[in-house]
C-alpha cells in the first residue's frame, strides 16, 4: 500500500519549499532594501530642504529689521545734521516717516528736558500741543489710525512704568555708558493695549544725548509675516527674541486652539520661560543649523526642528514640522512597493505548484506497481502499466512493468531447485549424525588413558628433581666443609702472629709512659725555673725603678726577662698538659690491648677445634656420593622411557579431536544447508505468479 | 707612679713600688702562735728575722691558702711596731703582677673612703684590666689603733 507522505516531503512541499521560499526572502529582502533607502534619502533631502527653507526665513526676518533700524538711525541722523530744534519741521518729517510704509506702526522722536531750550515757546505755528509733553518738552508720536483722514495721529508719548524705561532710559543709559550711538531693540510689551516692539536709536550732539528717535512695529504685523512665512514653509515657526520673549508663533496650542495656523496671540510676548518650550529653546541655542528629531513638550509627536539666529537683535527662530507628515509620501512608495512584490509572489507559487502536481501523479503510479512487486504479486499485465507523456516518470513506470515480467521468470525456475536440494540436504545430515557418535566415543577413550600417562611422567620427574637435588646439596656441604677447614687454619696463623704483635704494642706502651713520666719531671723542672726568673725579674724591675733614670735601661731589660720568664712558664704548662693526656691515652691503650690478647687467645683455641670436627663432615660426605649417583641414573632412564609413551599417547588423541571437530562441521555445515533450502521455499512461495492466478 | 698588682678575693689591688724593698718566693716561716689573725709568724731574710702579715686577712678578712705563685713583699714600716725587726715586715700577698705605670691621681680616679679604720685604702682608678685600688701598705699597721687590737680569730676546722 502507498504510505501517506508528509507535505513537506512530498514533491510538490519540496518545489513549493526551494522554490517559493527563496524567491520570497529575495522579494523581501529587496523590497526591505529599497525601502531603507528610500527612507534615508528622504530623510536626507527633508533635512536640507528644512534648514535651506529655516535660513530663507533668518534672512527674510533680519532684513526687515535691518529696514527698522535703519530708518530709526535716519531719523537720529536727521535731527543730528541740523534738525535738532527745529520743531515744526521734524514733525513734518516724523509724519511722513509713518506713512512711509505699512509695516511700519508708530515713528515718534523725544528730547531731553528743554533739550532744545524751545520748552518754554510751547505750542506755537506747526507745533501742536499733541507733541508737547510735560513743561512744554518736544514729545511727539506719531502713530497709523485707520479713522484719520492722513492714516495716522499725533499724540504726545506715554511714559508707562515698562515703557518708558525700555525705550528711553535704557538707550540713555546705553550711550552715557559706552558713548557710541547704537540701535537698541526692545522686548516685545504691551503700550496703551497693542503689543508692540520698538526700536529706539539715540540722538547725539557733540557726544552730548539729547533724546531719542524710534520706529515702533505691532506684534501682529510680525505674527502676518511669520505666518505667510510658515505657510510657504508648510511648518510652524517660533520667534523669540535676544531676551527670550516669544515676538510670534504659528503654533496655536497657546490659546487652546488646536489650528495649526492660527493668531495664536495668547503666546506673544510671554517670557519663553513661562512657555512649555523652554527646554527645547535651551536645546536650540547650543546646537548648529542642522535640523534634529525631537518630541515636542505639547502633542508628544515626534518632530524635526531646525534653528537659525538673525544678526540683527539677535532673534531665534525655531521652525517645527511633524516627521509623520514630512514622511507621508516616503509611506506610500513603500507601501506601493510592497504590493508589487507580494503579487509577484503569488504568479510563482501558482506556476511551480501546477508542474509539481503532474509530475506527482505519474511518480505515485510508479509507487503502486512497486509496492505490488514488493509484496510478491508479480501479476500485473502490461496495460496497467501504460501512461501517456514521454517524460522521466513515464518511462520509469514502464521500466517498472518490464522488471515485474523478468522476477516473475526467476521465481519459477527457483521453486523446482528448491525441490531438489531440500532431498539431498536431509540425507547429509542423518549421515553426519552418525559419523559424529562414533568420532566421540574414540575421543573419551584416549583422553583417559594421556590422563594416566601424564601423571605417571610427572611423579617421576619430581622423584627426579628431588633425588639430585639432595645430591647437589651434599656436595655443597662437602666443598663448603673443605674450604672453611683451609680458611680456619689460615685463622688460626695468623692469631698466633697478632698475639706476638700485641705483646710487643704493650711493652713499647710501658716504655712510652716511662718516658713520659721523665717529661713531666722535666717540665716541673722548668716550671720552677720559670717562676724564679720571674721572681728575679720584678726584683730587678723594682731595683731599676729605685735607680730612677739611671735604671730604665735595666727596667727594659728585666721586663724582657719577665715576659720570657711567663712566656717559659705558659708553653711548659702545655707541655705538662699534653704529657698527662699521653699518658692517659696510653694507660687505657695497655688495657684495651690486654683485654684484646686474652680474647684473642680463646678465640684461636675455638679456631682449631671447629677445623677438626670439619674434617670429619667432609669425609662422611664423600662416602655417601657413590650411592646418589647409582640411583639418579635408573631414575633418568625411566623417566624418559614415560615421556615416549606421553608423548605417543598425546598425538593420537589430538588426532580424534581433530576428526570429531571434522564431524560436528560436516553436521552443521548440513543442518545451515536444510534450514537455507527451508528458507530459499518459503521465499519463493510468497511470489505469486500469472500461473498461479490462472490455477 | 710605677705599681706592683695583686689580687685578694676578687678586688685587685696596687702597692707602690717605691714602698717596696724586695720580692720573695714564699719562705718557711715560724709561725707566731699568738698575736692578731693577721700575724702569721716570723721569716728569715738572709739572716735577718722579720714578722710576715697575712694581706688577706686585713684587706679581706680571709686567710691566703699558699700556693707557687704567693709571694711575699719586703717594705720598710715608718714606725719599729715590732721591737727588733728594724721596722721591716714581710706581706704575704697571692701573687704579683707588674710593675705598671699608672697615675692613681688623674681626674677619673676615686679619692676613696675615710672610715675609721680604712686609712690603708688610697684612690681606686679604672684599668684596662677593671678597678684597681691603691694600697698605702706603712699605713696597715700604723696610725689605726683598732687595726693593732683585732681580735685573735683563727680559723679552725669544725
Amino acid at each position: 500500500m502507498a504510505r501517506s507522505i508528509a507535505f513537506h516531503r512530498s514533491l510538490l512541499g519540496r518545489s513549493l519549499l526551494l522554490g517559493v521560499l527563496p524567491a520570497a526572502v529575495l522579494v523581501v529582502c529587496v523590497v526591505a532594501l529599497n525601502g531603507y533607502r528610500a527612507w534615508s534619502d528622504a530623510t536626507g533631502r527633508l533635512q536640507e530642504e528644512l534648514q535651506h527653507a529655516t535660513g530663507l526665513a533668518v534672512r527674510e526676518v533680519d532684513l526687515s529689521n535691518q529696514r527698522t533700524v535703519a530708518m530709526a538711525h535716519m531719523l537720529a541722523l536727521g535731527q543730528e545734521s541740523g534738525q535738532f530744534g527745529r520743531r515744526a519741521e521734524t514733525l513734518r518729517l516724523l509724519e511722513r516717516v509713518a506713512r512711509s510704509e505699512e509695516s511700519i506702526y508708530a515713528a515718534y522722536i523725544a528730547y531731553e528736558p528743554n533739550g532744545d531750550g524751545g520748552d518754554a515757546a510751547g505750542a506755537h505755528d506747526g507745533v501742536p500741543a499733541a507733541a508737547l509733553g510735560e513743561g512744554g518738552r518736544f514729545y511727539p508720536y506719531f502713530k497709523r489710525d485707520a479713522k484719520s483722514a492722513t492714516g495716522v495721529t499725533l499724540e504726545p508719548l506715554q511714559e508707562t512704568a515698562e515703557g518708558g524705561g525700555l525705550w528711553y532710559a535704557y538707550p540713555k543709559e546705553r550711550f552715557e555708558r559706552s558713548g557710541v550711538r547704537e540701535a537698541t531693540i526692545t522686548k516685545p510689551y504691551s503700550y496703551l493695549g497693542t503689543d508692540i516692539i520698538e526700536t529706539v536709536v539715540p540722538i547725539s550732539m557733540n557726544g552730548r544725548f539729547m533724546g531719542i528717535a524710534g520706529i515702533d512695529v505691532t506684534l501682529t504685523r510680525v505674527q502676518q509675516r511669520m505666518d505667510a512665512i510658515a505657510a510657504q514653509l508648510g511648518a510652524d515657526i517660533f520667534l523669540v527674541t535676544r531676551g527670550r520673549f516669544i515676538a510670534a508663533t504659528t503654533d496655536g496650542h497657546g490659546d487652546g486652539s488646536s489650528s495649526r495656523h492660527g493668531t495664536a496671540t495668547a503666546l506673544r510676548a510671554t517670557n519663553v520661560a513661562d512657555s512649555p518650550w523652554d527646554a527645547l529653546l535651551k536645546d536650540a541655542e547650543l546646537r548648529g543649523d542642522t535640523p534634529w528629531i525631537a518630541r515636542d513638550p505639547v502633542t508628544d509627536e515626534e518632530c524635526y526642528f531646525a534653528t537659525g539666529l538673525v544678526p540683527t537683535g539677535q532673534w531665534r527662530l525655531l521652525v517645527r514640522t511633524p516627521v509623520s507628515a514630512a514622511m507621508a509620501g516616503v509611506s506610500a512608495v513603500f507601501l506601493t512597493n510592497m504590493l508589487t512584490a507580494l503579487a509577484g509572489l503569488v504568479v510563482v507559487v501558482a506556476v511551480l505548484a501546477l508542474g509539481a502536481i503532474g509530475t506527482a501523479r505519474k511518480v505515485r503510479n510508479a509507487q503502486a506497481l512497486a509496492t505490488r512487486i514488493a509484496s510478491g504479486d508479480l501479476s500485473s499485465t502490461r496495460e496497467e502499466a501504460v501512461t501517456d507523456g514521454g517524460d522521466e516518470s513515464s518511462e520509469l513506470v514502464r521500466a517498472m512493468h518490464d522488471m515485474n515480467t523478468g522476477l516473475a521468470g526467476i521465481v519459477g525456475t527457483v521453486r523446482g531447485s528448491c525441490a531438489q536440494l531440500a532431498a539431498t540436504s536431509v540425507q547429509l545430515a542423518a549421515t553426519s549424525q552418525e559419523q559424529r557418535a562414533a568420532v566421540g566415543a574414540f575421543g573419551a577413550s584416549t583422553a583417559s588413558i594421556a590422563a594416566a600417562v601424564r601423571q605417571m611422567c610427572a611423579t617421576g620427574a619430581e622423584l627426579l628433581r628431588a633425588i639430585e637435588s639432595v645430591d647437589a646439596g651434599a656436595r655443597t656441604t662437602a666443598d663448603s666443609a673443605v674450604r672453611g677447614r683451609i680458611r680456619l687454619e689460615a685463622v688460626s696463623t695468623k692469631m698466633a702472629r697478632l698475639d706476638a704483635a700485641t705483646q710487643e704494642i704493650a711493652d713499647r706502651l710501658q716504655i712510652i709512659t716511662e718516658k713520659a713520666a721523665a717529661i713531666s719531671s722535666v717540665v716541673v723542672a722548668i716550671s720552677k725555673v720559670a717562676d724564679q726568673t720571674n721572681l728575679l725579674s720584678v726584683n730587678a724591675a723594682i731595683e731599676a725603678e729605685k735607680a730612677g733614670d739611671a735604671g730604665l735601661g735595666f727596667l727594659v731589660v728585666a721586663r724582657e726577662i719577665r715576659r720570657l720568664a711567663d712566656q717559659t712558664s705558659g708553653a711548659s704548662l702545655d707541655i705538662h698538659r699534653i704529657v698527662e693526656q699521653m699518658q692517659a691515652s696510653v694507660v687505657a691503650g695497655v688495657d684495651e690491648m690486654s683485654r684484646f690478647t686474652a680474647e684473642m687467645r680463646e678465640g684461636t683455641g675455638e679456631v682449631t677445634q671447629t677445623a677438626t670436627e670439619l674434617a670429619s663432615i667432609v669425609s662422611s660426605i664423600d662416602a655417601s656420593f657413590a650411592s646418589f649417583s647409582e640411583v639418579r641414573t635408573g631414575m633418568s632412564s625411566q623417566s624418559a622411557g614415560i615421556a615416549q609413551i606421553e608423548q605417543a599417547v598425546v598425538q593420537v588423541a589430538s588426532g580424534a579431536r581433530q576428526s570429531s571437530a571434522a564431524a560436528e562441521d560436516f553436521g552443521r555445515v548440513a543442518n545451515e544447508l536444510a534450514h537455507a533450502v527451508a528458507v530459499l521455499q518459503d521465499a519463493a512461495a510468497r511470489f505469486r505468479l500469472q500461473s498461479d492466478v490462472e490455477a | 707612679m710605677q705599681v706592683l698588682t695583686t689580687i685578694v678575693g676578687d678586688r685587685r689591688f696596687a702597692i707602690d713600688c717605691a714602698e717596696v724593698l724586695e720580692i720573695l718566693p714564699l719562705v718557711a716561716y715560724r709561725t707566731a702562735g699568738t698575736g692578731p689573725s693577721w700575724l702569721m709568724g716570723l721569716i728569715n731574710v738572709r739572716g735577718q728575722l722579720m714578722p710576715l702579715v697575712d694581706l688577706s686577712v686585713i684587706v679581706d678578712g680571709t686567710s691566703t691558702a699558699p700556693r707557687l705563685a704567693s709571694r711575699i713583699v719586703v717594705m720598710a714600716l715608718e714606725a719599729d711596731l715590732f721591737e727588733g725587726s728594724a721596722g721591716r715586715i714581710g706581706l704575704l700577698v697571692p701573687e704579683v703582677a707588674g710593675p705598671f705605670e699608672r697615675d692613681f691621681a688623674s681626674g677619673g680616679a676615686h679619692p676613696g673612703f675615710t672610715f675609721a679604720g680604712a686609712s690603708h685604702l688610697g684612690p681606686t682608678i679604672a684599668d684596662g684590666q677593671g678597678m684597681v685600688q691603691l694600697l698605702r701598705c706603712r699605713r696597715l699597721l700604723e696610725g689605726d689603733a683598732a687595726l693593732r687590737e683585732l681580735p685573735i680569730e683563727r680559723w679552725a676546722p669544725p
